[in-house]
């Protein structure tokens, strides 16, 4: 009998020990170390470029400004009276070997090109410029020699993170949390378009105007960041652009700010803070801002961007 | 339970032909069958037993609980009213059904060490299904913009990005939980009284433990996964470490509670009967 209440004891101390509690552990992601990407096509040689009013126009416009984007996109600024209007051109750029910018289309066809010393050279330049430019129904030719322009590389200090960020992202995917005091409640959509959170923020009571439901059902084609200190959005209708740079030494937070011409809408507007989150080969943009209307909530809509 | 006993000692008892007492010389391999029927923690049973050695004997066998069902409805109020389904009376209530699964198939080994008891240690396993227990809402309850990607915000929604863990339906707009455990479960015990009688009939004691290993709830969850590179939503299983929103910190205590439940006790008698 002793024996076998022994055993028993044995069963139930074997029992108790596999029955312990394992400690609580904090959730775990990447090594904490900033991933290293690899550099975009045009890295190296991605510009702005300000040309002065009225040196080049054409049909009413004037071309005040032209980005060589790291990607190897281009994006024009056209300034036309009192407005100031962008176009990511459906077109990609190239250097020659004498340091000439080679613009072509889809089809590798040269459509653009601009010539002056531009390739790896600073400050104020002068350059040969040819390049058409449709918007809409109408088309723009800008062509001209000795074009002055001052010339913006590295705007933003250089840094891992710099060279991490600075290319043309695609929206994969959109996630928005809704935070208040009674609900914590998230939406996420595959792709860019932001009209599919308007539903969902007026299920969360918030207020929105027609303008406002009109900004908003838009679809994001791509989010560009630059060295030369541009931030842009290519929505399927226009692009926005506006000015960014680190808040700090960290590079984790970055902040936009006013530029020429309009940007924003209800979730994302001038001298709003972004979060950067790194992962493997691809990036987490989150803005935190603020949904008004019958409830106020904290608004975190986080782009998934590679 | 006497009467059921009962008839399955009589049943037994009237099957083939009547054998005198085992000695031991009579215990080998696969010469001797029994079946036994049995009843205790670990449900009902059904089993067959031969010995390998005097000191051995092999039982296999399987066990249920009979399906215990829970039914409630729950409150589908607050303001996230807008993303779920109001009743056919245009309440925002649903039902929400429950049930307890435990069937398994079991391989156990009986050790005699002593010559002149029945006394016996046990190992072996059972293996089944590992959900316990599931937890459903029969219908859809989470309007179809929400359904899949939209829900209870389980994470830290002041931290990082990674850090957001929310609790979704299904793509059906259902919600469904369940708790498991380990298909595999070993198991370890002692008992009094030989799986193949000596006589025709007896009746066994087992007393012991299943190795359940860690319950975890299962549900669906959406968060940004790192390595993966995107969101992600789905049947996964909870991770409590991601459970950092204090409004449910309840849920998370849940499961540190539910994850010590590691081992389940089986106390079980048996009834056997010889065949040959």
């Amino acid at each position: 009998m002793k024996k076998y209440l022994l055993l028993m004891a044995v069963i139930c101390a074997a029992t108790i020990n596999t029955s312990c509690s394992s400690e609580d552990k904090e959730y775990q992601y990447g090594n904490g170390e900033t991933p290293v990407f690899t550099l975009p096509p045009f890295a190296n040689d991605a510009a702005l470029f300000e040309i002065p009013l009225n040196q080049l126009t054409s049909n009413g416009a004037s071309l005040t400004a032209i980005n060589f984007t790291e990607s190897g996109k281009v994006i024009v600024e056209l300034t036309k009276g009192s407005g100031v209007s962008y176009v990511t051109l459906p077109y990609n750029v190239t250097v020659a070997d004498d340091g000439t910018l080679i613009i072509t289309d889809q089809g590798g066809n040269e459509v653009g090109r601009i010539t002056g010393a531009v390739s790896r050279s600073f400050g104020n330049v002068t350059l040969g410029i040819n390049i058409n430019v449709t918007v809409g129904d109408q088309t723009y030719s800008f062509n001209g020699t000795n074009v002055p322009a001052g010339k913006i590389q590295n705007a933003i200090a250089l840094c891992t993170q710099t060279n991490n960020v600075a290319r043309t992202w695609k929206v994969t995917s959109m996630n928005l949390v809704f935070d208040g005091t009674d609900i914590a409640l998230s939406k996420s959509v595959e792709g860019g378009n932001l009209g599919e959170f308007v539903e969902a923020a007026k299920n969360a009571r918030a207020t929105l105007n027609n303008d406002e439901v009109d900004k908003l059902s838009k679809t994001i084609n791509g989010i560009t960041i630059e060295k030369s200190g541009k931030f842009s959005i290519e929505y399927t209708d226009g692009t926005e652009v506006c000015n960014w740079n680190w808040t700090d030494e960290n590079y984790k937070n970055l902040q936009l700010s006013v530029g020429k011409g309009v940007f924003g809408n209800k979730f994302l507007s001038i001298n709003s803070e972004l979060t950067v989150d790194f992962m493997p080969s691809s990036i987490a943009l989150t803005l935190n801002t603020a949904i008004t209307g019958d409830q106020n909530y904290t608004a975190i809509l986080t782009f998934v961007l590679k | 339970m006497r009467k059921l006993l009962l008839i399955c000692g009589m049943a037994l008892f009237g099957l083939g032909q009547a054998h005198a007492q085992l000695v031991p010389g009579d215990y080998k391999l696969f010469n001797h069958l029994s079946a036994g029927v049995s009843v205790g923690l670990d449900g009902i049973g059904f089993d067959v037993a031969t010995p390998v050695t005097r000191f051995l004997a092999i039982r296999a066998g399987y066990t249920f609980l009979p399906g215990i069902k829970y039914s409630t409805t729950i409150d589908l109020d607050g303001a996230n009213q807008k993303i779920f389904i109001p009743n056919e009376d245009g309440v925002y209530k649903a039902d929400l059904k429950g049930k307890l699964k435990m069937g398994n198939f079991k391989l156990l080994v009986d050790f005699y060490p002593f010559k002149l008891s029945s006394f016996h240690l046990t190992v072996g396993a059972y293996i089944g299904k590992g959900t316990l227990v599931s937890a459903y809402t029969p219908d859809q309850i989470v309007n179809d913009i929400y359904r899949g990607n939209s829900g209870i915000e389980l994470g830290n929604t002041n931290g990082s990005i990674f850090e957001q863990y929310t609790l979704v339906s299904d793509e059906e707009g259902k919600a469904n939980i369940d708790l498991k455990v380990n298909g595999f479960k070993p198991y370890v015990g002692i008992g009094f009284g030989r799986a193949v009688p000596k006589k025709r009939v007896n009746v066994t004691f087992d007393l012991g433990v299943q190795f359940w290993g860690t319950p975890a709830l299962w549900t669906n969850v959406k968060y940004l996964d790192y390595y993966k590179e995107e969101y992600v939503s789905g049947y996964n299983k909870v991770d409590k470490n991601r459970v950092t929103n204090s409004k449910y910190k309840d849920v998370k205590d849940a499961i540190k509670v539910g994850e010590k439940i590691r081992v389940y006790p089986v106390l079980k008698l048996t009834v056997n009967g010889r065949i040959f």
